[in-house]
């Protein structure tokens, strides 16, 4: 049920107001006050509001002007209750913020229909929230794998660089490579490439910690962020990966596959400026020599 | 002034327009009455108190305050002469405040009456 804020400091006014409310299927939330009508905004989901002009503490006026000015994640539909009904007026209102306003004593199913005008425009307010969520996620996210996608993980690991600067800690970075994975596309199709990936994905996020980060850097490719683990915790994780993907075989449609996995894996003791850069070369040559030592291997380097 | 008029003025509460204003609910109505009377007697010692020391805010807001409860509730006469008091306050006027104060006692007292033969 969609709550609706009365702020009214007349007491007739608002039981009026209360009891018509509930009556509409919303909830009344009342306050007296306009100061306590600003708290209440700020801190609840509360979006619809009917606000005396007249009020003691903050006027109906400059709580719209406040509202607007310091409200900014959440859209509140204001209705101003006022007595006056000259053009002055009204305009300083609409101009202080209000969406609308009703003239006291108020005809009841004028302000019925007023109500569900801020009920509308509160609904689309709310999925437009809502999709610009699932747009945010979409653009971070990997849709085959859920993982970080490649701009993402890559901004998460200057993120991680920098708090390991400011803190002094060491980070440390693994790319794993699925071994031949463009012949398990080739044979098998897409499809069965594709579960290869998904589950690859699955078994490497389980087997790192809550706070590490890890994102599909390309097609068969993985960037794993290890924040506070030195070169030889890093050799320990890439060692439990590789066995997390090489001891169980994936189980796809046409049967259970054995795939292997190269990683190369860099960390940084001293974090500078350039360790960005220097981490992703190292971890990628040492990915690259994982692979020259006939795959299916762990290659760690210390910068 | 045609009877229908008449009888309006006679009659210090519209009960057609109140009742739909409180849907129609006439336990919730006589509840809001109550605390009309209640509040009026606060607010009008506290007109006289602004009207002695010649407190002309005092009586715009008060008088204000009472215009919107007296409307709220369709009592037309009496929100007439609130408004009255408003403006007398608003415009310094201690005369018209002063008559405007004795109006607005009448009235009360004319609606208690009516209140009271309708029981």
């Amino acid at each position: 049920m969609l709550k609706v804020l009365i702020a009214e400091d007349d007491r007739i006014s608002s039981k009026i107001l209360e009891k018509n409310i509930n009556e509409w299927n919303y909830k009344a939330v009342v306050t007296k006050d306009g100061k306590e009508a600003w708290n209440i905004l700020k801190e609840n989901d509360i979006t619809l509001a009917i606000i005396d002009w007249m009020m003691p503490g903050i006027s109906g006026i400059e709580l719209c002007r406040k509202i607007r000015k310091e409200k900014k994640h959440k859209y509140t539909y204001i209705i101003l209750l006022t007595a006056k009904k000259n053009q002055e007026d009204i305009n300083k209102g609409l101009l202080a913020g209000a969406d609308d306003y009703v003239t006291k004593p108020f005809n009841r199913f004028e302000l019925k229909a007023r109500l569900q005008t801020g009920k509308r425009i509160i609904e689309l307010e709310n999925e437009r929230n809502r999709l610009e969520k699932i747009l945010v996620i979409r653009s971070q996210q990997d849709s085959l794998t859920s993982l970080w996608n490649k701009s993402m993980i890559l901004r998460l690991l200057n993120e991680e660089i920098s708090r390991s600067q400011r803190e002094k800690h060491p980070i440390g970075v693994l790319m794993g490579d699925i071994d031949h994975f463009k012949k398990i596309n080739d044979t098998y199709g897409h499809q069965i490439g594709d579960n290869v990936i998904s589950e690859v994905a699955s078994r490497l996020k389980k087997n790192i910690r809550l706070y590490d980060k890890i994102g599909r850097y390309g097609g068969d490719e993985f960037l794993i962020i290890l924040p506070n683990c030195n070169s030889m915790n890093l050799g320990r994780v890439a060692n439990r990966l590789h066995k997390s993907l090489i001891d169980t075989k994936i189980n796809t449609e046409i049967g259970a596959l054995q795939i292997t996995i190269s990683i190369g894996g860099a960390s940084c003791e001293i974090v500078d400026e350039t360790a960005p850069d220097n981490l992703i070369k190292s971890s990628d040559s040492a990915l690259y020599k994982a692979k020259n030592k006939g795959r299916n291997s762990v290659v760690i380097t210390k910068q | 002034m045609n009877n229908d008029q008449n009888l309006k003025k006679e009659i210090p509460i519209d009960y057609s327009s109140v009742l739909e204003r409180v849907g129609e609910d006439e336990s919730f109505l006589q509840e809001l009455i109550n605390i009309y009377m209640e509040d009026f007697g606060k607010k009008y010692k506290e007109l006289k108190q602004a009207l002695e020391k010649k407190n002309f805010t005092a009586l715009r807001e008060i008088g204000h305050s009472l215009k919107g409860s007296s409307a709220n509730l369709s009592l037309n006469n009496l929100k007439e002469a609130s408004f009255k008091i408003e403006t007398a306050g608003k415009n310094r006027n201690i005369e018209i405040a002063k008559q405007a104060l004795l109006l607005l006692n009448q009235e009360f007292i004319r609606l208690k009456d009516f209140l009271s033969k309708k029981k």
